[in-house]
């Protein structure tokens, strides 16, 4: 509007296309492309000799098949599904029907030479044959529960009874250990009799928790500071007395400190030293 | 209404002379891959500075474009004998070369530096820079120099993806259809970059331009 000549002269003429164009124009020398001829001779031979990874060939070989990225994906996630499905899948077990013991079991019971009583059950069902040595040790310590020695398999009958009725919720193989003892129990009485007294004789071993039998590091230490503590023979004492004092020694050591004055403390028949 | 780009204008089918090119480079393409290598040098001089000119505009550092230019062609000439003509060689060693220079700006993108090419005063580019100074001799020179700096400036300020497509069509000359095959997307993708690009450099280059 209020351009002055001088500034309206000055003004650009060049529209963004010419102004791009030259860019065409940036163009290296001649001497530029005569090293760039050597360079590309010397990588080319470096290149030529470098070997060339195998692993560098796996994700050209993956780019060929575009077109089957699909379809191959979709069957590894159904084969992948179906083995799933397959191996948590539960089966339905019908009433009076037993199941063929599993395969580790089966093939432990065949290995078997050791068989204590050679009385043997059989149950024939329509669908399937299992004969079953009785206290057949390795036999069932390949049941989990089992337990070798006693040859029994700690389980209460009717517990496993009930555990038939809840089969839906066990695992197949529990299923069918239990389905099979239960069968056992209908055939035998006798038999069932002694698993009963065994599997009680063992629940009563078992309530006891092992782990109480293990005494805690703290309480060894505390043991040999009192056998340290503990000899004071010419002392006219009470058994109660010293036992008080032993209890406010202990009370007042930490864990640290009673470790080393364990270490820190002798005793003798009639003389107690401390070391400092 | 805004009136639609220039440039868009341009034929989007392959000019004859491309076809002619795309079939003597076939014959040549047929003969390294038969164990000529002496083909492929009459190759790499055909495309040496139309590649160089793409990656040279794409990194503004004319180092980094010497070393994209060689690893492209030893790229091609290593995987050759894949090449099944389903496209023309040139679109062909074009994508090879794009991708390897959007690769590298990736890698380097926090330490880019720029290095330019000094301006040949041809034909063309004498008639633009006539047209935006009278002046000669020494301001002239400060003025091409300033424009230059300006002109890679703004380029770097387009993303590498508009960068690629404004380089490779008001550069390099490529159709529409070229560039979507060389950049692997669709024309519309390409004329959209394209348009948005222009955009960006016409505000960025506003002083230097018809109003």
């Amino acid at each position: 509007m209020n351009e002055s000549p001088e500034s309206r002269s000055s003004s650009p003429k060049v529209s963004l296309e010419e102004l791009l164009r030259l860019k065409q124009a940036e163009r290296p020398s001649a001497e530029f492309w005569m090293q760039f001829e050597q360079e590309f001779r010397t990588k080319q031979l470096a290149a030529a000799v470098e070997k060339r990874r195998w692993w560098d060939a796996i994700p050209r070989a993956f780019a060929r098949l575009p077109r089957l990225q699909i379809p191959l994906g979709a069957t590894a996630i159904l084969a992948v599904t179906f083995l799933t499905v397959r191996e948590y899948r539960q089966p339905e077990i019908e009433p009076g029907v037993i199941p063929s013991a599993p395969p580790m079991v089966a093939a432990t019971m065949a290995d078997s030479s050791a068989v204590v009583d050679e009385a043997e059950f059989s149950v024939d069902s329509p669908a399937n044959s299992v004969r079953f040595p009785v206290e057949s040790a390795p036999a069932l310590a390949s049941i989990p529960g089992a337990d070798r020695e006693t040859g029994s398999t700690g389980w209460d009958l009717n517990e496993l009874m009930e555990q038939r009725a809840r089969s839906s919720e066990l695992s197949p193989s529990a299923r069918s250990i239990a389905a099979n003892l239960a069968a056992a129990a209908e055939l035998e009485p006798e038999l069932a009799r002694f698993i009963d007294g065994q599997s009680s004789s063992l629940r009563l071993a078992s309530a006891r928790e092992p782990l109480a039998d293990v005494a805690s590091p703290r309480d060894v230490r505390r043991d040999r500071l009192f056998a340290y503590l503990g000899a004071p023979a010419n002392t006219a004492e009470s058994d109660e007395e010293i036992t008080v004092v032993r209890e406010r020694i202990a009370s007042r050591l930490s864990e640290a400190q009673l470790y080393d004055q364990v270490r820190r403390i002798g005793g003798g028949a009639d003389r107690l030293t401390l070391k400092f | 209404m805004q009136a639609a780009p220039k440039a868009l204008d341009k034929p989007l089918v392959a000019s004859p002379e491309r076809q002619q090119e795309a079939d003597s480079d076939g014959v040549l393409v047929k003969r390294v891959q038969a164990g000529e290598v002496a083909a492929f040098d009459t190759l790499i001089r055909k495309y040496r500075e139309r590649v160089f000119g793409v990656i040279y505009n794409m990194t503004s550092n004319r180092e980094d474009a010497a070393d994209l230019t060689q690893d492209a062609f030893i790229k091609a000439f290593q995987s050759i004998n894949r090449f099944q003509g389903q496209s023309s060689f040139f679109t062909w060693l074009y994508r090879i070369a794009v991708n390897s220079t959007l690769t590298h700006l990736r890698k380097s993108r926090l330490r880019s530096f720029f290095s330019f090419e000094k301006i040949n005063e041809e034909d063309k580019s004498a008639e633009v820079i006539d047209k935006l100074t009278d002046k000669a001799g020494v301001e002239r020179e400060v003025l091409i120099k300033e424009l230059q700096e300006k002109l890679n400036e703004a380029m770097q300020k387009l993303s590498t993806k508009h960068r690629t497509v404004v380089t490779l069509f008001e550069i390099d000359g490529l159709s529409h259809e070229e560039i979507a095959d060389v950049v692997g997307c669709s024309v519309g993708t390409v004329r959209s970059r394209l348009h948005y690009a222009k955009q960006l450099l016409q505000s960025e280059l506003e002083p230097y331009l018809r109003p």
